[in-house]
Protein backbone atom coordinates (compact mmCIF):
# COMPACT_ATOMS: atom_id res chain seq x y z
CA UNK A 1 0.00 0.00 0.00
CA UNK A 2 2.32 2.62 0.71
CA UNK A 3 4.31 1.28 -2.84
CA UNK A 4 1.54 3.38 -4.04
CA UNK A 5 1.40 6.28 -1.89
CA UNK A 6 5.02 6.56 -3.00
CA UNK A 7 3.93 6.82 -6.31
CA UNK A 8 1.64 9.21 -5.85
CA UNK A 9 3.51 11.63 -3.87
CA UNK A 10 6.34 10.93 -6.71
CA UNK A 11 3.63 11.72 -8.75
CA UNK A 12 2.58 14.68 -7.02
CA UNK A 13 6.45 15.79 -7.08
CA UNK A 14 7.11 15.47 -10.66
CA UNK A 15 4.31 17.84 -11.16
CA UNK A 16 5.58 20.67 -8.57
CA UNK A 17 8.84 19.70 -9.97
CA UNK A 18 7.99 20.17 -13.36
CA UNK A 19 6.11 23.77 -12.74
CA UNK A 20 9.12 24.88 -10.30
CA UNK A 21 11.42 24.58 -13.11
CA UNK A 22 9.30 26.82 -15.25
CA UNK A 23 8.68 28.84 -13.14
CA UNK A 24 11.89 29.30 -11.36
CA UNK A 25 14.00 29.51 -15.39
CA UNK A 26 16.29 26.90 -13.94
CA UNK A 27 17.18 26.05 -17.09
CA UNK A 28 18.29 22.56 -17.92
CA UNK A 29 18.55 21.24 -14.58
CA UNK A 30 16.04 19.75 -12.91
CA UNK A 31 15.67 17.63 -9.62
CA UNK A 32 15.40 14.12 -9.95
CA UNK A 33 12.27 12.78 -8.54
CA UNK A 34 12.33 9.14 -9.32
CA UNK A 35 15.70 9.12 -8.05
CA UNK A 36 14.74 10.67 -4.38
CA UNK A 37 12.11 8.19 -3.78
CA UNK A 38 13.86 5.00 -4.94
CA UNK A 39 16.86 5.90 -2.64
CA UNK A 40 14.30 6.21 0.40
CA UNK A 41 12.50 2.89 -0.73
CA UNK A 42 15.65 1.31 -0.93
CA UNK A 43 16.88 2.69 2.46
CA UNK A 44 13.58 2.00 4.28
CA UNK A 45 11.73 -0.77 2.89
CA UNK A 46 13.52 -3.49 0.77
CA UNK A 47 14.46 -3.48 -3.19
CA UNK A 48 11.78 -5.32 -4.32
CA UNK A 49 9.28 -2.14 -3.41
CA UNK A 50 12.10 0.22 -4.40
CA UNK A 51 11.97 -1.78 -8.17
CA UNK A 52 8.07 -1.69 -8.03
CA UNK A 53 7.81 2.57 -6.86
CA UNK A 54 11.09 2.77 -9.21
CA UNK A 55 9.04 1.46 -12.54
CA UNK A 56 6.10 3.67 -11.83
CA UNK A 57 8.04 7.25 -11.27
CA UNK A 58 10.67 6.31 -14.21
CA UNK A 59 7.66 5.20 -16.66
CA UNK A 60 5.93 8.80 -15.45
CA UNK A 61 8.78 10.87 -15.59
CA UNK A 62 9.99 9.37 -18.83
CA UNK A 63 6.34 10.54 -20.10
CA UNK A 64 6.05 13.64 -18.37
CA UNK A 65 9.61 14.62 -19.85
CA UNK A 66 8.88 13.64 -23.50
CA UNK A 67 9.91 9.66 -23.98
CA UNK A 68 12.84 7.23 -23.26
CA UNK A 69 11.53 5.56 -21.29
CA UNK A 70 13.59 2.74 -21.54
CA UNK A 71 16.57 4.11 -21.43
CA UNK A 72 14.96 6.18 -18.18
CA UNK A 73 14.29 2.42 -16.92
CA UNK A 74 17.37 1.14 -17.14
CA UNK A 75 19.62 4.38 -15.93
CA UNK A 76 18.46 3.70 -12.61
CA UNK A 77 19.21 0.22 -12.10
CA UNK A 78 23.08 1.42 -11.41
CA UNK A 79 21.41 3.98 -8.67
CA UNK A 80 19.31 1.26 -7.46
CA UNK A 81 21.59 -1.04 -7.04
CA UNK A 82 24.32 1.35 -5.23
CA UNK A 83 22.08 2.43 -3.07
CA UNK A 84 21.28 -0.72 -1.94
CA UNK A 85 25.07 -1.75 -1.22
CA UNK A 86 25.15 1.76 0.97
CA UNK A 87 22.16 0.21 2.86
CA UNK A 88 24.32 -2.53 4.05
CA UNK A 89 27.84 -0.09 4.49
CA UNK A 90 26.96 3.03 5.27
CA UNK A 91 24.60 4.51 7.79
CA UNK A 92 21.99 6.27 5.45
CA UNK A 93 18.66 5.56 7.33
CA UNK A 94 19.50 9.35 8.58
CA UNK A 95 17.98 12.02 7.14
CA UNK A 96 21.14 13.76 6.34
CA UNK A 97 22.86 10.87 4.58
CA UNK A 98 19.88 9.74 2.83
CA UNK A 99 19.73 13.02 0.91
CA UNK A 100 23.62 13.20 0.85
CA UNK A 101 23.30 9.71 -0.92
CA UNK A 102 20.75 11.17 -3.41
CA UNK A 103 23.33 13.38 -4.99
CA UNK A 104 25.51 9.83 -5.98
CA UNK A 105 22.46 7.97 -6.96
CA UNK A 106 21.16 10.87 -8.91
CA UNK A 107 24.63 11.49 -10.86
CA UNK A 108 24.65 7.17 -11.54
CA UNK A 109 20.64 7.60 -12.70
CA UNK A 110 22.10 10.75 -15.20
CA UNK A 111 24.98 8.74 -16.26
CA UNK A 112 23.06 4.96 -16.74
CA UNK A 113 20.90 7.06 -18.74
CA UNK A 114 23.47 8.94 -20.84
CA UNK A 115 25.57 5.31 -21.29
CA UNK A 116 22.49 3.51 -22.19
CA UNK A 117 21.45 6.46 -25.08
CA UNK A 118 24.89 6.78 -26.19
CA UNK A 119 25.19 2.88 -27.08
CA UNK A 120 21.34 2.90 -28.90
CA UNK A 121 22.14 6.49 -30.08
CA UNK A 122 25.48 6.58 -31.37
CA UNK A 123 28.13 9.65 -30.34
CA UNK A 124 29.48 11.42 -27.88
CA UNK A 125 27.15 14.07 -27.31
CA UNK A 126 24.76 12.75 -24.52
CA UNK A 127 28.40 11.97 -22.23
CA UNK A 128 29.04 15.80 -22.98
CA UNK A 129 25.64 16.22 -21.91
CA UNK A 130 26.07 14.55 -18.63
CA UNK A 131 28.81 16.35 -17.78
CA UNK A 132 26.78 19.61 -18.30
CA UNK A 133 24.05 18.33 -16.74
CA UNK A 134 24.49 16.19 -13.76
CA UNK A 135 26.55 17.52 -10.93
CA UNK A 136 23.87 20.64 -10.69
CA UNK A 137 21.11 18.74 -11.14
CA UNK A 138 22.32 15.80 -8.72
CA UNK A 139 22.90 18.86 -6.03
CA UNK A 140 19.46 20.28 -6.71
CA UNK A 141 18.30 16.32 -5.80
CA UNK A 142 20.08 16.07 -2.60
CA UNK A 143 18.76 19.64 -1.18
CA UNK A 144 15.06 18.61 -2.49
CA UNK A 145 15.36 15.26 -0.54
CA UNK A 146 16.00 16.50 2.64
CA UNK A 147 12.15 17.67 2.74
CA UNK A 148 10.63 14.85 0.26
CA UNK A 149 12.22 12.08 2.23
CA UNK A 150 11.09 13.92 5.63
CA UNK A 151 7.64 14.06 3.94
CA UNK A 152 7.53 10.14 3.01
CA UNK A 153 8.56 9.52 6.46
CA UNK A 154 6.03 11.02 7.95
CA UNK A 155 3.48 9.11 5.33
CA UNK A 156 4.98 6.12 6.11
CA UNK A 157 2.90 3.73 8.34
CA UNK A 158 5.99 1.49 9.56
CA UNK A 159 8.34 4.42 10.38
CA UNK A 160 6.31 7.05 11.68
CA UNK A 161 6.37 6.80 15.77
CA UNK A 162 7.92 3.39 15.51
CA UNK A 163 11.03 4.47 14.37
CA UNK A 164 14.14 3.96 16.80
CA UNK A 165 13.79 7.43 18.75
CA UNK A 166 16.27 9.83 18.45
CA UNK A 167 18.21 8.55 15.39
CA UNK A 168 16.51 9.27 12.15
CA UNK A 169 17.23 13.09 12.57
CA UNK A 170 20.94 13.14 13.28
CA UNK B 1 4.42 -21.09 -8.57
CA UNK B 2 3.31 -18.21 -6.07
CA UNK B 3 5.78 -19.62 -3.63
CA UNK B 4 7.88 -19.41 -6.34
CA UNK B 5 7.00 -15.63 -6.72
CA UNK B 6 7.32 -15.11 -3.53
CA UNK B 7 10.18 -16.47 -2.42
CA UNK B 8 12.32 -14.66 -5.88
CA UNK B 9 10.52 -11.80 -5.85
CA UNK B 10 13.30 -9.31 -6.40
CA UNK B 11 14.65 -11.49 -9.03
CA UNK B 12 11.64 -11.43 -10.88
CA UNK B 13 10.95 -8.17 -10.73
CA UNK B 14 14.64 -6.88 -11.72
CA UNK B 15 13.45 -9.02 -14.56
CA UNK B 16 10.78 -7.80 -15.46
CA UNK B 17 12.70 -4.01 -15.21
CA UNK B 18 15.20 -5.40 -17.68
CA UNK B 19 13.04 -6.45 -20.14
CA UNK B 20 10.61 -3.42 -19.92
CA UNK B 21 13.79 -1.61 -19.98
CA UNK B 22 15.24 -3.27 -22.94
CA UNK B 23 11.84 -3.54 -24.90
CA UNK B 24 11.04 0.14 -24.68
CA UNK B 25 14.83 1.12 -25.65
CA UNK B 26 14.40 -1.21 -28.66
CA UNK B 27 10.65 0.04 -29.63
CA UNK B 28 11.85 3.51 -29.04
CA UNK B 29 15.44 3.46 -30.22
CA UNK B 30 16.37 6.35 -27.90
CA UNK B 31 13.35 8.35 -29.51
CA UNK B 32 12.53 11.16 -27.49
CA UNK B 33 9.10 11.34 -29.74
CA UNK B 34 6.00 8.99 -30.73
CA UNK B 35 3.26 7.22 -28.96
CA UNK B 36 2.16 7.11 -25.62
CA UNK B 37 -0.08 4.40 -25.89
CA UNK B 38 -3.63 4.66 -24.25
CA UNK B 39 -2.07 4.49 -20.84
CA UNK B 40 0.61 7.24 -21.17
CA UNK B 41 -1.73 9.11 -22.98
CA UNK B 42 -4.05 9.39 -19.75
CA UNK B 43 -1.07 9.83 -17.27
CA UNK B 44 -0.11 12.43 -19.78
CA UNK B 45 -3.57 14.32 -20.27
CA UNK B 46 -3.54 14.05 -16.07
CA UNK B 47 -0.61 15.38 -15.43
CA UNK B 48 -0.76 18.52 -18.09
CA UNK B 49 -3.90 19.19 -16.50
CA UNK B 50 -2.58 19.37 -12.96
CA UNK B 51 0.11 21.16 -14.21
CA UNK B 52 -1.82 23.88 -16.05
CA UNK B 53 -3.42 24.52 -12.94
CA UNK B 54 -0.41 24.26 -10.70
CA UNK B 55 1.36 26.65 -13.07
CA UNK B 56 -1.97 29.15 -12.97
CA UNK B 57 -1.26 29.24 -8.85
CA UNK B 58 2.53 29.89 -9.15
CA UNK B 59 2.12 32.63 -11.51
CA UNK B 60 0.73 35.47 -8.90
CA UNK B 61 3.37 34.09 -6.59
CA UNK B 62 5.92 34.12 -9.27
CA UNK B 63 4.68 37.58 -10.73
CA UNK B 64 5.02 38.36 -7.81
CA UNK B 65 8.39 37.96 -7.50
CA UNK B 66 9.27 39.65 -10.63
CA UNK B 67 7.40 42.98 -9.94
CA UNK B 68 9.36 42.78 -6.57
CA UNK B 69 12.87 42.14 -8.58
CA UNK B 70 12.03 45.11 -10.98
CA UNK B 71 11.15 47.63 -8.22
CA UNK B 72 14.85 46.01 -6.95
CA UNK B 73 16.26 46.94 -10.39
CA UNK B 74 14.64 50.31 -10.83
CA UNK B 75 15.84 51.18 -7.42
CA UNK B 76 19.13 50.20 -7.94
CA UNK B 77 18.95 52.19 -11.31
CA UNK B 78 17.34 55.30 -9.43
CA UNK B 79 20.09 55.50 -7.57
CA UNK B 80 22.75 55.06 -10.07
CA UNK B 81 20.97 57.67 -12.07
CA UNK B 82 20.76 60.04 -9.34
CA UNK B 83 24.61 59.78 -8.82
CA UNK B 84 24.71 60.31 -12.14
CA UNK B 85 22.30 63.29 -12.08
CA UNK B 86 24.54 64.78 -9.37
CA UNK B 87 27.86 64.76 -11.09
CA UNK B 88 26.34 66.15 -14.44
CA UNK B 89 24.97 68.99 -12.23
CA UNK B 90 28.42 69.73 -10.44
CA UNK B 91 30.18 69.46 -13.87
CA UNK B 92 27.35 71.36 -15.37
CA UNK B 93 27.90 74.46 -12.47
CA UNK B 94 31.64 74.17 -12.77
CA UNK B 95 31.44 75.08 -16.57
CA UNK B 96 28.87 77.80 -15.84
CA UNK B 97 31.92 79.05 -13.85
CA UNK B 98 34.34 78.79 -16.53
CA UNK B 99 31.92 80.25 -19.41
CA UNK B 100 31.34 83.56 -16.78
CA UNK B 101 35.30 83.83 -16.45
CA UNK B 102 36.10 82.80 -19.99
CA UNK B 103 33.60 86.21 -20.80
CA UNK B 104 34.74 88.56 -18.11
CA UNK B 105 38.47 87.50 -19.60
CA UNK B 106 36.86 88.23 -23.43
CA UNK B 107 36.39 91.65 -21.78
CA UNK B 108 39.37 92.57 -19.87
CA UNK B 109 41.20 91.10 -23.00
CA UNK B 110 38.79 93.64 -25.08
CA UNK B 111 39.95 96.13 -22.70
CA UNK B 112 43.14 96.41 -23.62
CA UNK B 113 42.33 95.99 -27.46
CA UNK B 114 41.16 99.14 -26.67
CA UNK B 115 43.69 100.82 -25.29
CA UNK B 116 46.76 99.49 -26.59
CA UNK B 117 48.53 101.95 -24.89
CA UNK B 118 47.61 100.98 -21.20
CA UNK B 119 50.28 98.69 -19.80
CA UNK B 120 48.16 96.30 -17.26
CA UNK B 121 48.60 93.75 -14.41
CA UNK B 122 46.03 91.41 -14.04
CA UNK B 123 44.42 91.08 -10.25
CA UNK B 124 41.31 88.82 -8.60
CA UNK B 125 39.15 90.73 -6.25
CA UNK B 126 39.34 88.80 -3.23
CA UNK B 127 37.25 91.07 -0.60
CA UNK B 128 34.77 93.76 -0.71
CA UNK B 129 33.67 96.51 1.68
CA UNK B 130 35.21 95.35 5.08
CA UNK B 131 34.04 98.71 6.21
CA UNK B 132 31.20 100.82 6.16
CA UNK B 133 32.55 104.23 5.93
CA UNK B 134 34.27 103.02 2.95
CA UNK B 135 34.11 101.94 -0.64
CA UNK B 136 36.71 99.25 -0.89
CA UNK B 137 37.74 96.45 -2.30
CA UNK B 138 40.94 94.28 -1.97
CA UNK B 139 42.61 92.36 -4.56
CA UNK B 140 44.96 89.63 -5.13
CA UNK B 141 47.82 90.83 -8.13
CA UNK B 142 48.28 88.10 -10.30
CA UNK B 143 51.69 88.96 -10.27
CA UNK B 144 54.72 90.59 -8.84
CA UNK B 145 53.56 94.02 -6.77
CA UNK B 146 56.85 95.33 -7.38
CA UNK B 147 55.16 97.89 -10.17
CA UNK B 148 52.19 98.80 -7.96
CA UNK B 149 51.96 102.01 -6.57
CA UNK B 150 49.44 103.78 -4.49
CA UNK B 151 47.43 105.89 -6.45
CA UNK B 152 47.77 103.80 -9.77
CA UNK B 153 43.84 103.33 -11.57
CA UNK B 154 42.02 100.25 -11.45
CA UNK B 155 39.79 99.51 -14.57
CA UNK B 156 37.75 96.61 -15.50
CA UNK B 157 36.35 95.30 -19.07
CA UNK B 158 33.82 97.61 -18.48
CA UNK B 159 35.47 100.43 -17.28
CA UNK B 160 37.39 102.87 -14.27
CA UNK B 161 37.28 100.52 -10.90
CA UNK B 162 38.82 102.66 -8.79
CA UNK B 163 42.59 103.72 -7.62
CA UNK B 164 45.17 101.71 -5.66
CA UNK B 165 45.01 102.76 -2.26
CA UNK B 166 47.71 100.93 -0.81
CA UNK B 167 49.79 98.10 -1.19
CA UNK B 168 50.93 95.03 0.91
CA UNK B 169 52.83 92.11 -0.38
CA UNK B 170 50.97 90.48 -3.24
CA UNK B 171 47.50 92.24 -1.93
CA UNK B 172 46.04 95.89 -2.43
CA UNK B 173 43.27 97.65 -1.47
CA UNK B 174 41.57 99.70 -4.40
CA UNK B 175 39.41 102.55 -3.65
CA UNK B 176 36.38 102.42 -5.80
CA UNK B 177 34.96 105.59 -7.46
CA UNK B 178 32.01 105.61 -5.72
CA UNK B 179 33.65 106.26 -2.69
CA UNK B 180 33.84 109.58 -0.82
CA UNK B 181 37.01 110.18 -0.94
CA UNK B 182 37.25 109.50 -4.50
CA UNK B 183 37.67 112.21 -6.89
CA UNK B 184 38.40 111.68 -10.76
CA UNK B 185 38.33 114.32 -13.36
CA UNK B 186 35.84 113.69 -15.81
CA UNK B 187 34.49 114.70 -19.34
CA UNK B 188 30.98 114.04 -21.25
CA UNK B 189 31.47 112.29 -24.11
CA UNK B 190 29.43 113.94 -26.01
CA UNK B 191 30.00 117.86 -25.65
CA UNK B 192 33.43 117.56 -23.55
CA UNK B 193 32.29 119.12 -20.68
CA UNK B 194 33.73 118.95 -18.02
CA UNK B 195 33.66 118.28 -14.05
CA UNK B 196 34.71 116.31 -11.26
CA UNK B 197 33.19 112.57 -10.42
CA UNK B 198 32.93 111.80 -6.68
CA UNK B 199 31.49 109.25 -4.72
CA UNK B 200 28.54 109.71 -2.92
CA UNK B 201 29.11 106.91 -0.41
CA UNK B 202 25.75 105.75 0.39
CA UNK B 203 25.13 102.46 1.90
CA UNK B 204 23.17 100.83 -0.69
CA UNK B 205 23.94 102.43 -3.81
CA UNK B 206 27.08 102.13 -6.09
CA UNK B 207 26.04 106.40 -7.50
CA UNK B 208 28.81 108.90 -8.23
CA UNK B 209 28.10 112.54 -8.90
CA UNK B 210 29.57 115.31 -10.92
CA UNK B 211 30.55 118.03 -8.97
CA UNK B 212 31.82 121.66 -10.58
CA UNK B 213 29.98 121.03 -14.48
CA UNK B 214 29.13 124.67 -15.47
CA UNK B 215 25.39 124.93 -15.29
CA UNK B 216 25.68 126.06 -19.05
CA UNK B 217 26.69 123.12 -20.05
CA UNK B 218 24.18 121.01 -21.58
CA UNK B 219 23.71 117.44 -20.74
CA UNK B 220 21.21 115.18 -20.79
CA UNK B 221 20.58 111.59 -19.13
CA UNK B 222 22.46 108.90 -20.26
CA UNK B 223 25.08 110.97 -21.74
CA UNK B 224 28.72 108.52 -21.21
CA UNK B 225 31.00 110.34 -19.04
CA UNK B 226 34.66 109.32 -19.63
CA UNK B 227 37.75 110.25 -17.74
CA UNK B 228 39.54 113.41 -18.87
CA UNK B 229 43.38 111.90 -18.69
CA UNK B 230 44.24 115.25 -16.63
CA UNK B 231 45.66 115.18 -13.55
CA UNK B 232 47.76 112.89 -15.33
CA UNK B 233 46.48 109.77 -12.68
CA UNK B 234 43.95 108.38 -14.62
CA UNK B 235 43.76 107.33 -18.49
CA UNK B 236 41.79 109.18 -20.73
CA UNK B 237 38.46 108.03 -22.61
CA UNK B 238 37.84 105.22 -20.08
CA UNK B 239 34.14 104.90 -19.38
CA UNK B 240 33.26 105.70 -15.76
CA UNK B 241 29.07 105.82 -16.28
CA UNK B 242 26.45 106.95 -17.83
CA UNK B 243 24.14 110.49 -16.45
CA UNK B 244 21.16 109.31 -14.75
CA UNK B 245 20.23 112.30 -12.97
CA UNK B 246 20.62 115.88 -14.01
CA UNK B 247 19.66 118.58 -11.04
CA UNK B 248 19.81 122.05 -13.03
CA UNK B 249 18.93 125.26 -10.77
CA UNK B 250 18.18 128.50 -11.58
CA UNK B 251 20.72 130.15 -9.90
CA UNK B 252 24.33 129.23 -9.02
CA UNK B 253 27.45 128.34 -11.45
CA UNK B 254 27.19 124.33 -11.26
CA UNK B 255 24.46 121.85 -11.81
CA UNK B 256 24.52 118.80 -9.62
CA UNK B 257 24.54 115.41 -11.85
CA UNK B 258 24.33 111.64 -11.07
CA UNK B 259 26.42 109.15 -12.75
CA UNK B 260 25.31 105.51 -12.60
CA UNK B 261 28.76 103.93 -12.48
CA UNK B 262 29.57 101.19 -15.63
CA UNK B 263 30.98 99.04 -13.62
CA UNK B 264 28.51 96.85 -11.37
CA UNK B 265 30.66 96.68 -8.26
CA UNK B 266 28.94 94.03 -6.58
CA UNK B 267 29.48 91.13 -9.17
CA UNK B 268 33.42 92.15 -9.38
CA UNK B 269 35.72 89.88 -9.81
CA UNK B 270 38.68 90.53 -12.07
CA UNK B 271 40.66 94.07 -12.26
CA UNK B 272 43.50 95.68 -14.20
CA UNK B 273 45.84 97.89 -12.37
CA UNK B 274 47.26 100.44 -14.70
CA UNK B 275 51.11 100.09 -14.14
CA UNK B 276 51.78 102.16 -17.49
CA UNK B 277 50.70 104.40 -19.87
CA UNK B 278 52.25 105.08 -23.01
CA UNK B 279 50.75 108.42 -23.70
CA UNK B 280 51.95 110.15 -20.59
Amino acid sequence: MFNLVAVIAGWVALLVVGVAVNVVNMGVFTVNVAVIVTVYMVVHRDTFDALIVAFALCLLAATLSGGARGATLLGILPAIGATWWAKGNIDTEKLWRSAGWCVVASLLADFGFAAVMMLFESGKGWMNMFWHVAPASALLTGFAALPMHGFLHMLDPILSGTHEEGTWLK
Amino acid sequence: MLEFLQKYRTAVMLSVFLLVGFGLVLVEGGQTEGALGPLGGVVFQASAASQSALTAASGGISGFWDRHMELVRVKEENARLRDELHRVIDERTRLLGVMQENARLRGLVGFQEDHPTLSLLPARVVAKDVNAYFRVISVRLESTSALVREGMPVVSSAGLVGQVANVDGRFADVLLTVDRQSAVDVIVQRNRARGVLEGRGFDNDYSTRISYLLRRDEVDEGDVVVTSGMGGRFPRDVIVGRIAEVRRQNYGLFQEVVVEPAVDFSRLEEVFIVVGDETR
